[in-house]
């Protein structure tokens, strides 16, 4: 035929158009937020997954694609990597407060939820599961923010750390939920707490590997370039693939190796934020498929339940880093800051909520997980804001032309 | 606004001011702690004080009145120990170094203090690339005429303390070639210099009498001299160091600069002219691009030789003053530094040319500054 050549009509796009399309707006609503409102950028991201959600193009949480999930997976590796490089494990033995702080944050942070929840008539070990998830605070929020804003200061400082602490309880306690749950199914108490081992002890060799390997690594190359930052990425997901194959903790890992690297050797590192471009574009998908997921329907579907669970893990940090906030030497408005600033809550939020899922008794926890996922979606809209505020209530985001300075390496 | 009367001080006694960087301890960056250094030491008893000084990245430590190097060093020994205690419970690094080898000078921000943001408004960006980091020497003069014949006496020794103390030879990243890149920032405030020519307090208020009628200076503060009169601490302030990366170090220069007051004031050595100033700016440029490899020229002689080899005859010849003012061991020291181990200009150097990172570098310096003090005795 002659128009052979010619396409059929309509046209078909292919999944590439769609996610160049999903890039391209949330790079838009990104942008725009930032510049015009000067929100944090990933609140637009998320907020660009949700509209595409309502457009009828979201994600079905429940039954995530695996293309998703591995980006979502290897997005968080390299954050939570990033994070466990930035705890000074030394600070803790230095200000003790500091760790009393973190306990107390964490320990309000879970009761207080575990207790709404318990009250609002669910079971105690599923008002436990939505207590544990809900325990982290966000890595990829509260970097992303710090280095967008370019906040230095002691209220950042300490945001990162007990960040990086709680997300370790968080990835602790839910691991051991997991275990209680497969105790009480068919494989029996004894070999779920050897699980459970395996699981730690399999993460910890492995966080000790990828340690090894970035300081092996990094005497041959500079990180500061691209190129040196795209080995990292390759090594984290290397490891990542590794512990996955293995059934060991793919968030727990790149956690623990980078913390493990930084205490070992105190050289300072300067690898571009996120590990360059790789690790910048993975991190607005991250918060894409978040908004994707974590669409207005889910957020609906949580109710009252996830607004109370919000409020009082809001008060329930707050008052952690109050009660110890003198102590540790930081001032009342910087211990003010500090407690608002430690609400997010996002993707290791989001996987440790699908891990449960994945569980023997998962089909049971669709009501119990639909109000941590409602309460992780409406936290990824407003945590962030509640976050840059605080910052700059504190002082540690400059007010001004300041804070448009994107600043170098985070 | 008046000049006021010249307070009397105890002849040679000293006072040691230091201005220090705040870093983090993630990529030792600046860090503006100020703010949290100070609230921790808040109520502390101490035989100084800590201050803010012009942007929250920096602090300043000052002792009291010392009788002579020993009790510098103790004094100052007990204030680093406050300090580091402070910085510690923070997760910051103090450091020394007249320079942060590669802040951006864009990103500090200015301690909020009614003067400092007024000079800010002034100066604009100079204030910012103020960023530096100077040790302060006081020293006690029985009267206001003494001061000035001590200061335009010492003013021939300026480039020796900048060779001494000297540690800024990276700024903004870069390597500038110089010993002591800090004095180069310092010049550029319209007040910087030199006292004027004046040898009887009468002749000095004039002076500052006539500045003041011109509306260009409200205050002794606001001229940024190499050395200047403190009328109302009875002392001269000699401005030009770096501030060192130990406070060992610090302290030994004190002790030096006691040790010429001595010299001067009691031998008067010297019959200061305006003339002497016709090779001022020659050698002090020397002695912070070169260090100790500087030419000195002699203001008296016009002789030229190595700052090195000026430095020594001058410690040599200083010996029995060092005996009275017991800061013979620090002038030893001193000694060994000009003659063998360099400067901390060149150890910052051969740091990086090791470590090829200077975040490393500063690691490194702010383990110097804030490891205990282990006084050679």
């Amino acid at each position: 035929m002659i128009n052979s050549y010619l396409p059929a009509w309509p046209l078909h796009p292919d999944g590439v158009f769609w996610v160049g399309a999903a890039l391209v707006l949330a790079t838009l609503t990104g942008e725009s937020v930032y510049r015009f409102l000067k929100w944090p950028r990933l609140v637009g991201y998320a907020a660009a997954g949700m509209i595409l959600a309502a457009g009828g193009a979201g994600l079905n949480v429940y039954e995530l694609q695996n293309s998703a999930r591995a980006i979502v997976d290897t997005a968080l590796a390299v954050l939570l990597f990033e994070i466990g490089h930035r705890v000074n494990l030394r600070w803790l033995r230095a200000n003790p407060a500091l760790l009393g702080m973190s306990l107390l944050e964490s320990a309000l942070g879970f009761g207080a939820v575990w207790i709404t929840l318990v009250f609002l008539g669910f079971t105690a070990l599923q008002s436990a599961i939505v207590a544990g998830v809900l325990m982290a605070t966000s890595p990829a929020v509260v970097l992303r923010i710090s280095s967008e804003f370019n906040a230095r200061g002691q209220v950042t400082e300490r945001l990162l750390l007990l960040s990086a602490i709680n997300t370790f309880y968080a990835l602790l306690i839910c691991s051991l939920l997991l275990g209680m749950m497969d105790a009480d199914g068919p494989q029996g108490t004894a070999a779920s707490a050897l699980h459970l081992l395996y699981l730690l002890g399999g993460s910890v060799l492995a966080a000790a590997l990828l340690a090894w390997a970035v300081n092996w690594v990094e005497r041959h190359f500079d990180f500061r370039d691209e190129g040196g930052a795209l080995m990292l990425v390759g090594l984290i997901v290397l490891t990542l693939s590794l512990t996955r194959m293995l059934n060991w903790s793919a968030l727990l890992t790149p956690l623990l190796a980078g913390a493990l690297l930084r205490w070992r050797s105190p050289r300072p590192r300067l690898w571009p934020r996120h590990f360059g471009t790789a690790g910048g574009v993975l991190m607005v998908l991250l918060f894409l498929i978040l908004g994707l997921s974590l669409n207005a329907r889910i957020l609906l579907a949580g109710g009252l339940a996830a607004a109370l669970v919000i409020v009082v893990r809001l008060a329930a940090k707050l008052a952690g880093a109050l009660a110890f906030g003198r102590v540790s030497g930081a001032s009342w408005r910087q211990s003010v800051a500090l407690g608002l600033s430690l609400n997010p809550a996002s993707g290791v939020s989001f996987v440790l909520a699908l891990s449960f899922l994945g569980s023997s008794a998962g089909a049971t926890l669709h009501p119990m997980l639909a109000v941590a996922f409602s309460a992780i979606a409406m936290l990824e809209l407003l945590a962030p804001l509640l976050t840059r505020w605080a910052l700059g209530y504190s002082g540690d985001i400059a007010p001004g032309p300041g804070s448009r300075a994107t600043g170098g390496t985070a | 606004m008046n000049l006021g009367p010249f307070t009397q001080s105890d002849a040679l006694s000293i006072g040691v001011e230091l201005e220090l960087q705040i870093v983090n301890r993630h990529n030792y960056d600046l860090m503006p702690c100020a703010p949290d250094l100070l609230r921790l030491l808040q109520g502390r008893k101490l035989p100084g004080v800590v201050t803010p000084e012009m942007t929250e990245s920096m602090i300043e430590l000052a002792t009291g009145i010392c009788t002579g190097y020993d009790d510098a060093l103790a004094q100052l020994t007990e204030i680093q120990g406050a300090l580091v205690e402070a910085a510690n419970k923070l997760d910051v690094g103090l450091a020394g170094g007249g320079t942060h080898p590669f802040q951006h000078w864009a990103q500090q921000r200015i301690f909020d203090k009614p003067r400092f943001l007024q000079l800010s408004e002034l100066y604009g960006y100079l204030s910012k690339q103020f960023t530096v980091f100077g040790q302060h020497v006081h020293l006690g003069c029985p009267d206001a005429d003494t001061a000035l014949y001590t200061l335009h006496c010492i003013s021939r020794f300026i480039p020796h303390f900048i060779a001494l103390s000297a540690s800024s030879p990276y700024v903004q990243g870069e390597d500038t070639g110089f010993h002591s890149a800090r004095l180069n920032s310092v010049f550029a405030f319209p007040l910087s210099g030199r006292a004027p020519f004046a040898l009887s307090w009468e002749d000095f208020e004039r002076y500052f009498d006539k500045m003041t009628a011109t509306g260009v200076v409200k205050s002794m503060k606001d001229f940024y001299w190499d050395i200047r009169p403190k009328p109302e601490y009875g002392t001269i302030e000699v401005r030009v160091m770096d501030t060192p990366l130990t406070i060992t170090k610090a302290a030994r220069i004190a002790a030096y600069i006691q040790t010429l007051g001595a010299y001067i004031q009691r031998e008067r050595p010297f019959e200061p002219q305006e003339d002497d100033y016709l090779v001022y700016t020659f050698n002090r440029f020397q002695a912070c691009r070169f260090g100790f490899d500087g030419t000195f020229v002699d203001p008296a002689t016009r002789e030229h030789r190595t700052l090195r080899e000026d430095l020594i005859r001058t410690l040599v010849k200083l010996e029995g003053h060092a005996t009275d003012c017991k800061s013979d061991v620090a002038l030893r020291e001193l000694l060994a530094d000009v003659s063998a181990r360099g400067n901390d200009a060149e150890w910052i150097r051969e740091v990086f040319s090791r470590e090829h990172h200077l975040p490393e570098v500063v690691r490194q310096q702010a383990g110097r500054w804030m490891a205990p003090s282990t006084p050679i005795t």
